[in-house]
């Protein structure tokens, strides 16, 4: 079923762009270009089986999962939670030095559930996106808010923050959710000293700007396209690389008839105006729920004979689809879903083939499911092996498409699902070493349940994980093998980070399950029902000698 | 005696219920995507199926919701005869309780705003909360219960003109001076411990400042006027606006 098939490996190339995190992880994806890579190796494939924690720190809110990516920056953790609680943490000792915990209205419906995916630390100021959204920036050092702004009426657009903020010389990029509402989807950037508007794009074209002839009639006003999750830039071309969600109505595309730019494309934006220098569109008019929303990781590689600026992007089919991302050229796609039947592949060109669709009032097996080939959680990349680390998911569903009346601010799916096991074999998910142009598979680790936490890779060949059922473990990132595991007593649906502080290096993961995709295991699975929620922060070192 | 039983056993069991209106209502509305599931089999919201309800609980869920969760409130936006159906359904599902389902009461559902709106007060809640501008009223003003309480309550009382709407000026509005220089129209909200929160009102959308006391001075007047808030908005857009405010003020 693969769908295309490349002789040439990509080789890293020397001079690659450098997106290794030291003694800090400072950023969501780490640095800027989203490799999840840290360059500590105290901890290595030899002595990781000594590992063990140091400390736990228990958030207290506990619904919704810990879904952040914890930030570490000189000896302090910075935690956000599903309800916009925020702690200062010392990294060595987990003492609290400050929360935060944002006054949520009582009446707000959360839409889509809680949840928080992370903040962003720059100078003395830390930012969060809400979920009534609103972005606040808080004092780094004692937690105090200094400005708070919202970004439009959650009662009204049905749209909220759970993606982390993404910050750019002095401006905040945010994204918003509302891909699945009846909703037009944008990007926001705001001054980080004032708080004030910098720059809007909107992902949807309005009336005269080009695009917008691919929303028939009024469509455009209720397309989704949302930015639900964090970019990635290059502050080489000075370009913010966002990826943006599907089109809304999800499964019914009867009335938005055309192209639907900019869903599921990579846009990339002029850092200073917001302005667009390219896009590219993964799936023209999609009608599965299959957004372009997650990480963009972006690589230096040679490539047929000379370096490219890479941009490698998973979506949310499954499909990986890496690009030239000084120009937005397709340059291969592959998938990490064995299961796939919502198309038949893709070409050299990047065009979908055998489109399979959702029919109005008939019910059909589509794979993989609308939880995805993969969920949000990162994939990460090493530059030691040269391979991208990623789940794959095997989950297909029964899916009726409907058409439904675009209410503002209101559900807006098009139709019904329900998950049920591909054919021939039990639903499950897998942890696999790929290279990350040609997607040729080096190793593969098979889990029972999704696999729905992010991946870390460090320089001593580790590669880490957590799955549903409590484990956080290290696989060795040359073979696969699991060398180490540790029950942590909570399902994980976060990103586990490393930092070092007094020359001692710490692996932190969160740990805490739920939010939307891991309650639809249940489905599948009855006893995923009874998962127990919780929301910690587990943190592990070698032994002090 | 046994006639009698008969026909208290009848009208106490439950009037035979439709479901099948009700199974499309949970298709279209509490199914959809993340939510209830199919049949309500379970999803990012919690499974019906199997699981014991009381009916009067279920309608008041659907009809005003669950705060702090992701469930909305339907009032307004099921009819009653949905309403009944979605509920008939969802008791159709779920495991009887020890007293068995109840009949359905009759309740009183609380229509939306049936008031006669004309077209032109309808067309200024359109503009009101047109989602294509960021500095729309509902950016700074709540009615109906949309948009953001920063500004007063447009619609008490109404502006009777387009000129009125312009010049409206808040008491709490001034200028604003940081000691580290910077300098804009802002909405007093409180001074507390030490700490003043005001708006800056220089773009939209007003960003809530926090600052210490120390660091910051209020003065009057403002260097600012409501007309430049509603800059975007043309005089027959406004006018637009005022008769959706007259509305909503009532007679």
């Amino acid at each position: 079923m693969k769908a295309l098939i490349f002789v040439l490996a990509a080789a890293p190339a020397l001079a690659a762009s450098d997106g290794a995190t030291g003694n800090d992880w400072p950023q969501y994806g780490g640095q800027s270009s989203a490799w999840r890579y840290s360059a500590l190796d105290q901890v290595n494939r030899t002595n990781v089986k000594k590992l063990q924690p140091v400390w736990v720190f228990q958030t207290g809110d506990n619904v919704g999962g810990l879904q952040a990516t914890p930030i570490a920056l000189d000896g302090v953790i910075y935690l956000s939670t599903a309800h916009n609680w925020v702690f200062a943490i010392d990294a060595v000792t987990g003492r609290e030095i400050w929360q935060y915990r944002y006054p949520m209205a009582e009446s707000l419906t959360i839409i889509y559930g809680p949840g928080n995916r992370g903040v962003a630390v720059a100078e003395d100021r830390v930012f969060m996106g809400t979920l009534d959204n609103s972005v606040v920036a808080l004092d780094r050092k004692t937690g105090r808010e200094l400005w708070r702004v919202n970004v439009e009426d959650s009662k009204q657009c049905g749209c909220n923050i759970t993606g982390a903020p993404l910050v750019v010389k002095n401006k905040v990029i945010v994204g918003v959710t509302a891909g699945d509402s009846a909703h037009r989807g944008y990007l926001t950037a705001f001054d980080a000293a004032t708080g004030r508007l910098a720059w809007r794009f909107w992902t949807i074209p309005g009336p005269g700007e080009p695009g917008h002839e691919t929303w028939a009639g009024d469509s455009w006003k209720y397309g989704g396209g949302s930015t639900w999750m964090t970019g990635s830039y290059d502050p080489e071309l000075n370009l913010v690389y966002w990826p943006v969600g599907n089109p809304a109505a999800d499964f019914y595309g009867g009335t938005r008839k055309g192209d639907n730019l900019y869903t599921d494309s990579i846009i990339a934006l002029d850092a200073d105006t917001g302005k667009l220098k390219w896009y590219h569109q993964q799936i023209p008019h999609d009608v599965w729920d299959f957004d372009s929303a997650y990480e963009s990781v972006l690589l230096d590689l040679d490539w047929e004979g000379r370096p490219r600026k890479l941009l490698v992007n998973v979506n949310k089919s499954g499909f990986v689809f890496v690009l030239d991302r000084t120009n937005g050229e397709f340059v291969s796609a592959w998938s990490v879903a064995r299961h796939f039947n919502w198309v038949k592949g893709i070409d050299r060109n990047g065009e979908l083939i055998g489109r399979n669709e959702p029919e109005l009032g008939k019910t059909k097996v589509l794979c993989p499911s609308i939880g995805g080939g993969r969920s949000w959680n990162h994939g990460a990349y090493s530059p030691r092996t040269g391979w991208f680390y990623t789940v794959g998911l095997e989950w297909c569903q029964e899916v009726t498409a409907q058409q439904e009346e675009p209410r503002e601010g209101d559900a807006y799916f098009g139709g019904t699902f329900k998950l049920v096991h591909p054919e021939g074999e039990e639903a499950h998910s897998h942890l696999d070493a790929y290279d990350p142009v040609t997607g040729r598979k080096h190793w593969t680790y098979r889990a029972k349940y999704m696999l729905l936490a992010s991946v870390l890779a460090t320089a001593g060949d580790l590669i880490f994980t957590g799955d549903p059922e409590g484990y956080f473990f290290a696989l060795d990132a040359k073979t696969g093998d699991k060398l180490w595991s540790f029950q942590t007593g909570n399902g994980h649906r976060g990103s586990a980070v490393t930092y070092q502080v007094n020359g001692r290096q710490y692996i932190a993961t969160p740990t805490g399950w739920g939010s939307a995709v891991a309650a639809l295991l249940s489905q599948l699975w009855p006893e995923a029902e009874n998962f127990r929620s919780g929301s910690a922060l587990f943190v592990f070192a070698l032994p002090e000698e | 005696m046994l006639w009698l039983t008969l026909l208290l056993l009848a009208q106490a069991a439950p009037a035979p219920v439709e479901v099948a209106p009700g199974a499309a209502v949970f298709a279209r509305t509490c199914a959809v995507g993340y939510c209830h599931g199919t049949g309500g089999a379970a999803g990012r919201a919690p499974r019906i199926q199997g699981r014991t309800f009381a009916r009067d609980y279920l309608r008041k869920v659907v009809l005003e919701g669950i705060p702090s969760t992701g469930m909305p409130a339907w009032k307004g936006k099921l009819s009653d005869e949905e309403v009944d159906a979605v509920v008939a359904f969802m008791m159709s599902v779920a495991t009887p309780g020890p007293s068995g389902p109840a009949a359905a009461p009759r309740a009183i559902v609380a229509a939306p705003s049936d008031r006669e709106m004309p077209p032109e007060a309808r067309r200024g809640r359109e503009l009101f909360f047109d989602a294509g501008r960021i500095a729309r009223c509902g950016t700074c003003h709540l009615l109906e219960n949309r948009g953001m309480a920063i500004g007063p309550n447009p619609a008490s009382p109404p502006p009777k003109s387009a000129s009125d709407l312009r010049k409206a000026l808040p008491r709490e509005v001034g200028l604003a001076r940081l000691t580290n220089g910077e300098q804009f129209p802002a909405l007093l909200v409180e001074r507390k411990d030490a700490l003043v929160r005001l708006y800056d009102l220089t773009a939209a959308p007003p960003v809530l400042r926090t600052v210490s006391g120390a660091e910051a001075a209020f003065s009057k007047p403002a260097a600012w006027s409501h007309g430049q808030a509603v800059s975007d908005y043309a005089d027959a857009e406004l006018e637009a606006v005022i008769a959706y405010l007259q509305w909503v003020a009532g007679p």
